[in-house]
């Protein structure tokens, strides 16, 4: 039995529109999706219309406040609106639903959006609201762009780290950080060493640690399937104080004497972390028996990240892995607006005064009715 | 377009009425003084990008500008609640510790 | 399980017969016919032994891969050998070759009807998709929770700290569990570490066997308690309670953990 997705088309059509807003963090997100009636399959895939995304960035050593965040969405949200429907080529009566991230994120910008989505629904004759839980977004996202249609998800992102399974009309959380997200403790190293964080932070560290070639020591800190990072960001932190602050201590490389550079910490911060993710990841496949990865979230995009779970996953039988580029993998409107509509398509909508956002939404719990494998 | 004037209403228990805020007379703007980058992010060399745009001279355009004026008039008036709020908890801790103090006997590093 | 692979071991352990039981994460289980150096050993199988491979991993750094090879090996062996002075049920170790990375171990557990191994997680798979409801939640399945509890709680009051516990990691030899894979154990009194040991099995029970898992996880704790109650005199009742705290503080750290996007 296949779960019926077209109960709620509007009469005479064959498709549905979707408007999606996200502004959980840094990144103010819209994006229009089309889905044709009948499953979605590999001949009948969802359409973006348009997928448009500004981002609110800050002076180097410095994390975005969500004061300034919420500004920046609320300053942009109708402009990037209306960019993304001149994109699309559609009217506002020609939406289905407008779908908004309900959380998880930042208090205040989620806030600033949510009101841009709830105004434009009263304006545009009442269409119907969706929540949409941020990760799932990022999940269903990947699956429909890649294909991949049951596989382990590494969800890494500035405030997420996850290893996700579905089971049982959920996406089941088998490990996570226990304290700090990857996308956040990288972040925040940039600001130590006063990287810009023009166009990412993350994507700063990743050419300097292109650079860098001697490993520096740092505590490996897998626990199960979770895994812990405050204390390696704690080590290289200080570490970096006493080589490049007030008085600089040169440290040498034990193996070549050479001293070791900012290039090199970024490298070796890299190198830790991303093999404790591979791992975790790895535990999960043997954990739940599957041979496929998906990997989502901002810091998904890194290439040395998908090198070594390409890595991995070759040595695994029949192993799979799934990516996407930063279009998708960075927070964007398009994967709200993607979940929202099957959400939708399910009869799943909020009532105005059901559209509270809240910052902590844990993935597995929502249900997830379009799936029943 | 008088029609377009917004108005907010505030009450709350320990006020006898309640306050009334409207836009006023004078000139509104959509650059309000309660919404401007935090300094943070000008001390540290950044520049702001994210100002709204001017109110073009439409009823909407008007409209948005006076809610700009409203929502400062707002901010101040709800800061400046929560800071006597603030003031009359640390009167009733200092209060309260010296009453401990007092008649308690507990001596005054003891408390937490 | 790769052509790779085949051939690293291979080259290890020549002439060895070697048949693959499960990749895991971070090692090759196999299991072979022949035991390293005596003919009839004082085990409980005695035609088959467990050989567990950790192969370097090509995505790690060189170094990186040596250093938690080695360690975990070392770490493993060492583990065992005190679990096996204990009397904690777990496998008994044959031979060790740290330089390889390579354990010989005794061979616990049995096959499922359906041709898995009698792991915890596969037998409670097995009942939820080919036995009826109560089937799953019957007096033995109880009696199986409340020994891994016990199990585990033993460990604990030994101040040792297994640090993967999943329903994977726990085998079943005639329905009395046995604690495997030791890659990530350590030694601590404190109620913290061994709290997080709980929430980490806790979540993967909630996670694996969801429908359930109310009930097992109730179970397991049941089990948990009892045995320290067992050890009052060696201070079991309040090193309980310690933890049961502190399990409490971790299972609300994991709700409030802030998760932004």
């Amino acid at each position: 039995m296949t779960v019926d997705l077209d109960q709620y088309v509007k009469p005479g059509k064959g498709h549905y529109i979707a408007l999606g807003l996200e502004g959980s963090a840094n990144k103010l997100g819209v994006g229009v999706i089309k889905h044709n009636i009948g499953p979605l399959s590999q001949t009948n895939r969802a359409e973006v219309l348009s997928n448009i995304r500004d981002t609110y960035v800050t002076p180097p050593g410095e994390g975005f406040l969500p004061r300034d965040t919420a500004r920046h969405h609320r300053n942009w949200v109708v402009r990037i609106i209306k960019k993304a429907l001149i994109e699309a080529n559609i009217k506002g009566t020609d939406i289905d639903c407008i779908c908004f991230t309900q959380g998880p994120g930042m208090g205040a910008p989620l806030q600033s959006v949510v009101i841009a989505a709830r105004t434009l629904a009263q304006l545009w004759n009442n269409i119907p609201l969706v929540g949409v839980n941020h990760c799932i977004g990022h999940i269903e996202m990947g699956r429909e762009i890649t294909g991949a249609d049951n596989p382990v998800v590494l969800y890494v992102s500035g405030g997420n780290t996850q290893v996700i399974a579905y089971s049982k009309q959920r996406y089941r959380i088998f490990g996570e950080t226990l304290d700090i997200a990857i996308g956040n403790c990288l972040d925040r190293f940039a600001r130590t060493l006063k990287i810009p964080n023009e166009p990412a932070p993350g994507y700063n560290i990743e050419q300097m640690a292109k650079k860098g070639k001697h490993l520096i020591n740092l505590p490996y800190t897998v626990k199960g399937m979770d895994m812990s990072m405050s204390g390696i960001l704690g080590y290289i932190d200080q570490l970096a104080n006493d080589m490049f602050g007030k008085q600089p201590k040169k440290v040498i490389d034990e193996v070549s004497g050479e001293p070791i550079t900012p290039e090199d910490l970024c490298f070796s911060l890299q190198e830790i972390l991303f093999s404790m993710l591979v791992e975790i990841t790895e535990r999960a496949l043997a954990h739940v028996n599957s041979n496929q990865v998906l990997i989502v979230g901002g810091v998904g995009s890194n290439e040395r990240l998908q090198e070594m779970m390409k890595l991995m996953i070759q040595d695994r039988k029949n192993g799979q892995i799934y990516a996407t580029d930063e279009r998708f993998c960075i927070d964007n409107g398009i994967m709200i607006a993607h979940a929202g509509l099957l959400s939708y398509r399910t009869g799943q909508t909020n009532l105005i005064n059901d559209t509270v956002c809240t910052q902590r939404f844990r993935t597995d719990e929502v249900f997830i009715k379009w799936r029943d494998d | 377009m008088s029609s377009l004037i917004p108005k907010a209403t505030y009450s709350a228990p320990d006020l006898d009425e309640s306050k009334i805020f409207t836009p006023g007379d004078g000139i509104h703007t959509t650059d309000g003084q309660t919404t401007q980058i935090s300094d943070i992010v000008i001390n540290a060399g950044g520049e702001d990008r994210d100002k709204p745009t001017e109110a073009k001279d439409t009823p909407l355009g008007h409209l948005r500008a006076e809610l700009t004026t409203l929502q400062d008039q707002i901010n101040i008036f709800l800061t400046e609640r929560m800071k006597q709020e603030k003031n009359k908890q640390s009167e009733q801790e200092e209060a309260d510790i010296e009453r401990r103090i007092l008649d308690d006997g507990v001596d005054e590093d003891d408390s937490d | 399980m790769t052509d790779r692979l085949v051939k690293e071991i291979e080259g290890h352990l020549p002439h060895i017969p070697l048949e693959i039981v499960s990749q895991g994460a971070e090692a090759l289980v196999f299991q072979t016919s022949t035991h390293p150096y005596i003919d009839d050993p004082y085990l409980k199988n005695q035609k088959k032994y467990i050989v567990k491979f950790r192969p370097s991993k090509p995505y790690r750094h060189p170094i990186i891969d040596a250093s938690i090879n080695k360690t975990r090996t070392i770490g493993e062996a060492k583990f065992m050998t005190k679990l096996n002075k204990l009397g904690i049920n777990s496998p008994s170790i044959i031979s060790v070759d740290y330089s390889k990375a390579i354990i010989w171990m005794e061979f616990l557990g049995s096959e499922l009807t359906n041709g898995d191994i009698s792991s915890f997680k596969n037998w409670l798979w097995y009942l939820e998709r080919n036995e009826s409801e109560a089937k799953c939640v019957d007096e033995q399945v109880e009696q199986v929770c409340k020994k891994v509890g016990e199990l585990i709680g033993k460990l604990h009051m030994n101040d040792m700290i297994h640090g993967d516990l999943t329903s994977s990691n726990i085998i079943l030899q005639d329905f009395e569990p046995a604690l495997i894979d030791f890659g990530l154990s350590s030694y601590s009194g404190l109620a913290e570490d061994k709290a997080v040991d709980l929430y980490v099995l806790e979540r993967a029970i909630l996670s694996t066997h969801s429908v359930f898992s109310d009930t097992y996880n109730g179970w397991l704790l049941e089990g948990y308690g009892s045995i320290h109650k067992q050890y009052s005199k060696q201070g079991g009742t309040k090193k309980y309670a310690e933890t049961i705290k502190k399990l409490e503080d971790v299972r609300l750290r994991g709700r409030k953990r802030s998760m932004l996007g």
